[in-house]
């Protein structure tokens, strides 16, 4: 039997790497001498540089979400609010969006209307206008429902790549975790609970945090949820992260259902939230400017960067213990993002 | 009743230094038999704060990695009669048989959460559907309940195990060094501690009934400790969930559906009166349709320790394929790496005794 994708691959962990690494990447991958940072890096998007420290940021992502409509959000404030939150975790400032819609034949027009709806609700909010887009319709079952697929671009003259960490750095994550995915597997398995989905764009947060200085790297914790960003970004940076259980930010509810439906908060997407790498020296003062931001308020100093442990990230468990914090593989909870 | 009151911090430091101090000189090795203790163990480092000679292995507790490869083999040949869906938990998928493994694209291979989905699937299709069981006393409690009044067109594919008679074979064998059990709390939640005694006291060992929480089980180490020296005593340190004599209705539903025979046990062997074969034939996939499967027990992948680890004898670090990285939870090798209550699919997904510097 000839190698067959496998849902694993599509997770957002090493099968997806290594996918990506064999059967794509190699075909695909161009370069200029402008291009900062392409499809080889896998962070969120390009960078290209057009100045002396003026950049722009580029980035596409494909939507698809069971169930479209869940708790705090759907797939149109997903699709927008993704792309923007890519270009917004690279330090860039997002400018303008497209949407190309694949969509099956018999699917509802007034779901393709409500969907649409929030796509615009979302985009004007955000302040990132949808400018350019594409539809087509395939045959009923060649998918399952709708896809969007938004890509954006975005200025920038203060990169904040996934490779910027230096030893002593704090690790600042912006708010509770674990509130989409688990409103999402809530919401599938029928789970009565008040948990919502924190999709949002976080573009005006992210310009409240860069109008300080001291921050050297950001990362959007989506698949993979926070375990997943903070390995990215300590193998990227090449040193090894120390997070406290204790510190991190989980709502009683998202902590209470994870228990009973055996899912780690840590483990599961987020689409409203960062997490920053500060100088130490102004580790305080960018939490604080966060917590300013609406969407910052339970913004937490969950941890230090470390030289020991390179690309490692070590957990500090409630009862005091230390384990490895590796990033969820097997087993993803498909179609969430 | 608040699981946290079980992690907290000051408790658990607390019991650590008991630990510490009564942790004899020599070098003791603890086995537990439950994947979820493992998970928990690893979820919580709780290897990282016990002294570097008490040993923490998991023995046989994951009931996907004992199932023989004869009862894959019998999977197998079941698929190939057309009119048959076979049903069974994800994590039989992918398990080696002698030669083959059942795969989720196989046609008539369809993944369940539980056996009651089946019996849906049954009734609701109108086909035949065989469940491909397996599991220790938790389990065949569930399983029960349904062998005595499945529907016609339903029938088990049986690999149920029972845990005191693995820990007794253990506790035998001379190869493998024991100084004490945590006892499963799942497992004992239907049989209660009642059984662990004989055990005990013929063995003079400690057999501590443990729980789930990190506190739980730092509680039940430190009881072990305690009676090492001792001629060995049951301790329930479960309470809020296990019984001196078990869940009676579970166990007599059991009792029913079920008799006891001797199962071979992937990477140990035959164990006598280890097994829990169905009663009523009539739902009996074996008899239904006349299985007669020739299996090689012996056929271990090159390189596989899974024996060893099941054995508690060795540890997935000691594998050159664990720290290769070619047996992987999305590439399985051996047994323990399949299922997900296996000690290395446990020690892949936290990293088990971490090696942090």
């Amino acid at each position: 039997m000839s190698e067959r994708v496998t849902l694993e691959e599509g997770a957002g962990g090493e099968e997806m790497i290594n996918l990506l690494k064999k059967s794509i990447l190699p075909y695909i991958e161009g370069r200029g001498g402008e291009v900062e940072l392409g499809v080889r890096e896998l962070d969120d998007g390009a960078v290209i540089k057009v100045d002396e420290g003026k950049y722009i940021i580029f980035t596409t992502d494909s939507h698809v979400v069971d169930p479209r409509f869940f708790p705090g959000g759907d797939l149109g404030k997903l699709a927008v609010a993704g792309t923007i939150n890519d270009l917004a975790a690279m330090g860039g400032d997002p400018k303008v969006l497209s949407s190309g819609v694949v969509v099956e034949e018999g699917f509802e027009k007034a779901e393709l209307e409500e969907i649409s709806k929030s796509m615009g609700r979302t985009a004007e909010r955000a302040g990132v206008p949808i400018v350019t887009g594409d539809l087509k319709v395939v045959g009923g079952g060649e998918i399952d429902g709708i896809i969007i697929n938004t890509s954006g671009f975005g200025f920038s003259n203060k990169l904040t790549p996934s490779s910027g960490l230096k030893p002593g750095n704090k690790i600042i994550v912006s708010g509770t975790v674990g509130d989409h995915g688990m409103s999402i597997v809530a919401s599938r398995e029928n789970f009565d609970s008040s948990i919502k989905s924190d999709v949002a764009p976080v573009n005006d947060l992210v310009k409240s945090i860069l109008e300080g200085d001291g921050v050297t790297a950001m990362k959007d914790p989506t698949r993979g949820g926070l375990a997943g960003a903070l390995n990215e970004i300590a193998s990227r940076s090449n040193v090894g992260v120390k997070v406290r259980r204790e510190d991190i930010p989980v709502t009683s509810e998202v902590r209470a259902a994870g228990e009973m439906l055996g899912i780690d908060p840590l483990v599961i997407a987020n689409e409203g939230k960062l997490v920053i790498g500060v100088e130490v020296s102004k580790a305080e003062e960018v939490l604080d400017a966060i917590r300013r931001h609406e969407l910052g308020k339970d913004a937490e100093i969950i941890g230090t960067c470390t030289e020991d442990n390179k690309g490692k990230v070590i957990l500090e468990t409630e009862i005091g213990s230390l384990r490895l914090l590796k990033s969820p593989r097997r087993k993803p909870i498909p179609r969430i993002c | 009743m608040n699981f946290l009151e079980f992690r907290d911090q000051t408790r658990a430091r607390r019991f650590s230094e008991l630990i510490r101090e009564l942790a004899p000189e020599e070098d003791i090795t603890i086995m537990h038999v439950c994947g979820t203790h493992e998970s928990a163990i690893c979820e919580y480092g709780i290897r990282s704060i016990l002294p570097d000679n008490i040993e923490l292995v998991e023995g046989p507790g994951c009931p996907v990695c004992v199932t023989p490869t004869l009862h894959v083999d019998e999977a197998l040949e079941l698929c190939s009669h057309d009119d048959v869906i076979l049903t069974t938990f994800g994590d039989m998928v992918k398990v080696p048989g002698s030669r083959d493994r059942l795969t989720e694209e196989m046609e008539n291979v369809r993944i369940v959460y539980s056996v009651a989905e089946a019996v849906d699937i049954a009734e609701k299709e109108g086909k035949e559907v065989v469940f491909f069981g397996v599991g220790f006393e938790t389990t065949a409690a569930t399983y029960a309940p349904v062998l005595l009044e499945g529907p016609e067109n339903f029938s088990f594919l049986g690999s149920v195990k029972k845990i005191p008679p693995a820990m007794k074979f253990l506790l035998e064998n001379e190869q493998v060094e024991i100084d004490g059990f945590l006892a499963p709390g799942h497992v004992s939640t239907i049989i209660g501690s009642r059984p662990y005694r004989d055990l005990s006291q013929e063995y003079r060992v400690p057999i501590i009934v443990a729980g789930f929480e990190p506190l739980d089980i730092l509680v039940a180490i430190s009881e072990l400790l305690k009676l090492l020296k001792t001629d060995g005593e049951v301790v329930n340190a479960y309470r809020r969930a296990v019984e001196e004599d078990g869940n009676l209705k579970a166990l007599d539903m059991i009792d029913r559906a079920f008799e006891v025979e001797d199962a071979t046990w992937r990477g140990i062997g035959k164990i006598r009166n280890s097994g829990l074969k169905i009663k009523e034939g009539r739902l009996d996939a074996r008899e239904k349709y006349d299985l007669d499967v020739e299996s090689d027990e012996s056929n271990v992948p090159p390189g596989c320790i899974c024996d060893e680890v099941i054995l508690g004898k060795s540890k997935p670090d000691k594998c050159d394929l664990f720290k290769s990285g070619e047996c992987a939870p999305q590439n399985p090798v051996g047994p323990c790496m399949v299922g997900s209550e296996g000690m290395c699919n446990v020690w892949y997904k936290y990293g088990g005794r971490p090696e942090i510097e």
